[in-house]
């Protein structure tokens, strides 16, 4: 009976050590990044699938669920998950609210681009008044994501902020390591012009050396006209650029419709971690810079 | 001697010199690639450092600038009426219907305050308050929260949404004949109480609130028939109007998968008519969508409500439904069709329709962004008293803002 009792006291002992801290995140690449730092101490939810479109996630009871129990939500910001505010609303639970511990919105730190000078209307198609969202396309980004990740794991779970800490680290220079080959492989490409289908690889492009020609939508969320593609064709043809990206869960129809014209290559991005094949950030990252070289090499 | 010996000397130092200055071809040509290196990487770098000089002299990016301003949405809803039978003296003609302007924002840590003006045509556009209220996101630690101040009635599913929010341009018949032509605007308050669930979603909301507009749990508007004189109603003490009414609802979501999702309501609220008639209404409501790929999703719901009216201890049951399909191939079509089968609520025996209204319609949606739509609906509509009609409905969604009901939103 006494050992019976002191392997139970031993075991209760240990639960609050066991006891992982649930995280939410809004897109799966920032619920992986939040597994690498926080390893076996955080169990992650994302809540928009791999094959969502960013800006067209639709909420559901489900999703605000999952954020009641959460103690921490990562959220990319800048107004590309705007949808999960009103989950934020229905989900009972303060501790994660903008301005609470829980709350980490990882583009703080990035150097935003595409930030409007001027005014914004709907005239302009899907404009996003902070900036460009996609930051994440730029390896180095990912890291100051990390960094905003790491600080709210340590407001949550103080306990373990070495260990997170750690991890940190090791993510970081296995990201730098990684950065270093996709620049080695890019390199012969800087400068040359390729066509995208949405407004959402510029950090990816800028980080590469490479030229957005065009794009395929004529303004964000516009679909494009035959008169508009004939454009796009021409222009194209004109600068020799043969290789068109998007995103994996974009319509192929249009940019099918150029290839076919100028003999340029569509190029089909993995643009969230569980994607086309992908494991986890580096992965993602990774097939995204080799599709990319392939298509360049052979134009 | 002397002489021959100095020409000597000075022809061999002029031999060696010449050898010494001779230069190797071979080193020469290294030598010269080298320069030509140095200079193009010169030339390469003064260019790098020019373009730094220029990104360093470009202005910063702005930050987002910093306001006090509530998230404020304008939304303007616009349908034209065509039908085969002269019923509606509005039909034939597009018409402004609505434009809501809503006001949204946290006012406290935890507590956020939505407004929304409406401006609607069946009041001459003046303005009036649709909406006012205040939600609590959480009390304390507690799952629970609540919302207080004049909302739509949170009963059933179609009810407690905006008109412009809905997957199709009119108001399912149970809803007009059992709940009310514009739905039920109240004053009152919810407490709500997310159930502690493993796998389920389980919302528990209970309330009470006044009633307000004649026009409520089924009493219908005045209307005119062409080629009738026109009859007075006075509905008001068939309704509900400044009653005190109590409701509650059980909005159940099991965790199925991210790519199926269920969701199952029960509603029931209890209130007495100006004229003392006990009245009673309960529903239930479904929600199933399945999404497929980026912005695919078929999506199919219902909802059944039952109408009681007990008046000198005799109670008369009525009740409706509709069914609804709807499937979005890509994010901006959509392809709707739905069957309303609707009995009219009881109000007293000389007035009484027995019989069920029906009709049957298909939609299609062409969205130009999250906001703004096109829409054209027919329905084939068979009023209980009427002969059958055709309907043609035209309807522009104009919007910008955030404004928007995610959860209780059919999409």
């Amino acid at each position: 009976m006494r050992y019976i009792l002191i392997t139970l006291y031993a075991m209760l002992a240990t639960l609050p050590a066991m006891a992982q801290v649930r995280v939410v995140a809004t897109f799966t690449d920032l619920a992986d990044i939040t597994r690498q730092i926080g390893g076996n101490r955080v169990q992650v939810t994302a809540l928009a699938r791999p094959q969502d479109d960013f800006h067209l996630v639709t909420p559901r009871p489900s999703m605000a669920l999952e954020l009641s129990r959460a103690k921490l939500f990562v959220r990319v910001g800048m107004d590309l998950d705007l949808w999960a505010d009103d989950l934020l609303s229905a989900a009972r639970n303060s501790y994660i609210l903008r301005g609470s511990p829980g709350y980490v919105d990882c583009s703080v730190r990035v150097k935003k681009l595409e930030v409007p000078t001027t005014r914004v209307d709907p005239s302009m198609g899907d404009i996003h008044i902070y900036g460009n969202p996609h930051y994440l396309f730029d390896p180095a980004n990912a890291k100051l994501a990390a960094q905003e990740i790491l600080e709210g794991l340590k407001r949550v779970d103080s306990a373990h902020a070495a260990e997170y800490e750690q991890r940190y680290r090791a993510f970081v220079q296995r990201l730098d390591e990684y950065l270093k080959r996709w620049q080695e492989i890019m390199a012969p490409y800087r400068g040359k012009p390729v066509v995208v289908y949405h407004k959402s690889l510029p950090y990816f492009l800028q980080r590469f050396g490479l030229q957005e020609l065009a794009t395929v939508e004529p303004k964000p969320g516009i679909p494009p006209s035959p008169g508009y593609l004939r454009e796009v064709i021409a222009r194209m043809k004109s600068a020799n650029c043969r290789v068109i990206l998007l995103e994996h869960f974009r319509p192929r129809r249009f940019a099918d419709a150029i290839a076919r014209e100028t003999g340029a290559k569509v190029v089909v991005l993995p643009a969230a971690v569980g994607a086309e094949g992908t494991t986890d950030y580096f992965s993602m990252i990774d097939a995204m810079v080799r599709r990319v070289a392939s298509a360049l090499s052979g134009s | 001697m002397r002489t021959f010996l100095l020409t000597v000397l000075l022809l061999a130092c002029g031999a060696v010199g010449f050898a010494l200055a001779a230069p190797d071809p071979a080193l020469q040509a290294e030598i010269e690639a080298l320069k030509t290196q140095i200079q193009q990487m010169t030339e390469r770098l003064r260019e790098l450092e020019q373009k730094m000089a220029e990104q360093e002299a470009q202005p910063p990016a702005p930050a987002a600038p910093v306001t006090n301003l509530p998230q404020i949405s304008v939304v303007a809803n616009g349908s034209a009426l065509f039908q085969d039978r002269k019923r509606d003296e509005n039909r034939n003609r597009f018409e402004q219907s609505e434009i809501e302007i809503a006001f949204q924002s946290f006012v406290y840590p935890s507590i956020r305050f939505d407004t929304i003006v409406a401006f609607d045509k069946e009041k001459h556009f003046s303005g009036s308050v649709e909406e006012a209220y205040a939600t609590i996101i959480q009390l304390g630690n507690t799952p629970l929260g609540a919302r207080l101040g004049r909302m739509r009635l949170p009963f059933g599913r179609v009810n407690p949404i905006h008109p412009h929010q809905l997957l199709y341009s009119d108001l399912p018949l149970p809803l007009v004949n059992l709940l009310g032509d514009h739905g039920a605007i109240s004053n009152g308050g919810t407490l709500s109480y997310l159930i502690p669930a493993r796998n389920l979603y389980a919302d528990l909301r209970v309330g009470l609130f006044t009633l307000e507009g004649h026009a409520a749990l089924g009493v219908p508007h005045e209307h005119e028939h062409e080629g009738e004189a026109e009859e007075e109603h006075d509905p008001a003490q068939f309704g509900a109007e400044g009653q005190l009414l109590r409701m509650a609802r059980l909005t159940l979501a099991p965790v199925i998968n991210p790519d199926n999702e269920l969701e199952i309501g029960l509603s029931g609220l209890t209130t007495k008519a100006v004229n003392g008639d006990n009245l009673r209404v309960l529903g239930v409501d479904f929600q199933y969508r399945r999404f497929y790929g980026a912005a695919q999703r078929l999506l199919l719901s219902g909802e059944w409500f039952q109408h009681r009216r007990e008046s000198a201890g005799r109670g008369v049951n009525r009740q409706g439904y509709y069914l609804l399909a709807s499937y979005k191939p890509d994010r901006y079509w959509e392809y709707g069709v739905r069957y309303d089968w609707s009995q009219r609520a009881y109000l007293h025996e000389e007035d009484d329709v027995t019989g069920a209204d029906r009709a049957l319609s298909a939609i299609l949606t062409y969205r130009l962004n999250e906001q703004s739509y096109l829409r054209l609906q027919w329905r084939n509509l068979k009023p209980a008293d009427d002969d059958m009609r055709n309907e043609l409905i035209f309807q522009l969604m104009f919007g910008f803002g955030p404004h928007s009901h995610p959860l209780e939103s059919t999409q």
